[in-house]
């Protein structure tokens, strides 16, 4: 009799997708598909196009669990780095048929980049939108245009009108305060999920 | 590469690659920065750590709490357990050469292998190929692209219509880097794309989409990939789709 997966381990799970339990993709579909949607649909502003995206995530999973190793973090994470790789990937596929000069629209291209907007009244992402909101203003638009607009961090620097050194430095100082702020609060990686 | 290996021969440091790990976590460098940073990492587990911590905090920063689309679920299960479709006329046409673009004598090693046969059972699967599809400033790609095949441990392809025109050459290195050398593709409308695939077994697998203009790509293919092919498909591709018969197809080699 095979054992109810709602209280298994996500790594428990993947190794049970690992032996073509459907049941246990499901379970990680119920954990982790709203995220990874949100993200893409986020990303790619386009419903359609963001369900495909999560749709490849999944049968990923299905197909090759083992790129999934559970002591270099947690299932969430892994989807949501798939996710958001393909959806910048769609992303660049369509600026790479604009003008440059479409894509250094300024004034438009840092709307809608609000998290504080879009992350839903939640606890963790409370404290994550206060962490976020803590960092130094170029930090946190560096990071929200890299990581939401799916820029290069050279377009970043271009859009901004900044040098590239100074946005990759302030992307990475920016990642490690808001690791720090979270942590500091008793948010985890895990905490999200 | 150790930390102790302090610079890359064109002046590339271990600071710089330090420097880049924030934006790398969050798919913000060029192929080309991307891939020496995944060497770097690949052999450095402080750097690898600080990667997967980057990682961890935009997770949390990706939550939003939102629920997936009724009916998602059901198209997952279904394409799982989909048997593969016989080819039709849905699938992807037949790409198109310009008139007067260079032909090549040499042509595609598909005698022995068919394509078609490959292709008989047409993909289930698309993702499970997919790593990075990257473009990026086509001058350093040219580079590594010369020092792949170069290799001899490397693989190659040459991508051949089933009337000779030969549109696309594709080369992989040893560890499943591969690079296609699409700038001598024709453009497309704005409304279509290219879409790489790969054929393992008797199944042709998505691994990227190109867009309408490629010019050099990188993406990753595992050892399995015996064939590589390219498609015309609508903008933004297609998940699970594809008739490499009739498209553009080279066997590994």
């Amino acid at each position: 009799m095979r054992r109810d997966l709602s209280d298994a381990s996500d790594a428990a799970l993947v190794v049970a997708i690992g032996r073509y339990r459907q049941d246990a993709l499901a379970e990680a579909y119920r954990r982790h598909a709203g995220a990874v949607f949100g993200l893409a649909k986020r990303l790619l502003r386009d419903q359609a196009r963001a369900e495909e995206v999560v749709q490849e995530v999944f049968l990923r999973l299905w197909n090759d669990p083992n790129r999934f190793d559970p002591d270099r973090g947690t299932l969430r994470s892994y989807l949501l780095a798939h996710c958001h790789g393909r959806s910048v990937d769609l992303i660049r596929s369509d600026t790479s048929r604009r003008s440059r000069e479409e894509r250094e629209a300024k004034a438009t291209a840092e709307e809608g980049y609000d998290v504080a907007h879009e992350v839903l009244d939640l606890a963790v992402a409370g404290h994550v939108r206060d962490a976020l909101d803590g960092l130094p203003d170029g930090e946190r638009r560096a990071i929200e245009l890299a990581y939401f607009g799916g820029r290069t961090y050279r377009e970043v620097a271009e859009q901004l009108g900044e040098a590239e050194g100074t946005v990759k430095s302030r992307i990475r100082a920016g990642l490690r305060r808001l690791r720090s702020e979270l942590v500091d609060v008793g948010i985890t990686a895990g905490g999200a999920t | 590469m150790s930390e102790t290996d302090d610079k890359y021969t064109d002046g590339w440091t271990t600071d710089d690659t330090d420097e880049l790990l924030g934006a790398y976590a969050l798919d913000a460098v060029e192929p080309e920065e991307r891939r020496r940073i995944e060497e770097y990492i690949a052999s450095n587990p402080r750097a690898a750590a600080e990667v997967q911590q980057h990682r961890e905090v935009a997770t949390m920063l990706a939550y939003t709490g939102s629920d997936a689309p009724d009916g998602l679920w059901d198209r997952i299960v279904a394409t799982i357990e989909e048997p593969a479709p016989a080819p039709g006329p849905e699938l992807a046409r037949v790409m198109p050469m310009d008139e007067g673009r260079r032909r090549r004598t040499r042509r595609a090693a598909l005698g022995r292998w068919s394509l078609a046969t490959a292709a008989a059972a047409v993909l289930a699967i698309s993702a499970a190929l997919v790593i990075d599809i990257g473009r990026g400033d086509p001058d350093p790609l040219r580079a590594a692209v010369e020092a792949v095949r170069a290799d001899r441990d490397s693989r190659a392809a040459e991508l051949v219509a089933a009337d000779g025109d030969l549109a696309v050459e594709v080369v992989i290195d040893e560890k499943g880097r591969g690079y296609l050398i699409g700038d001598v593709l024709p453009q497309l409308q704005r409304d279509q794309t290219y879409q790489l695939w790969g054929v393992v077994g008797d199944d042709v697998i998505s691994i990227g989409i190109l867009g309408p203009n490629p010019e050099i790509v990188t993406f990753t293919a595992r050892a399995e990939v015996a064939a590589i092919a390219i498609t015309i498909e609508p903008e933004g591709g297609v998940v699970s789709d594809g008739n490499p018969e009739g498209a553009y197809v080279g066997e590994l080699t």
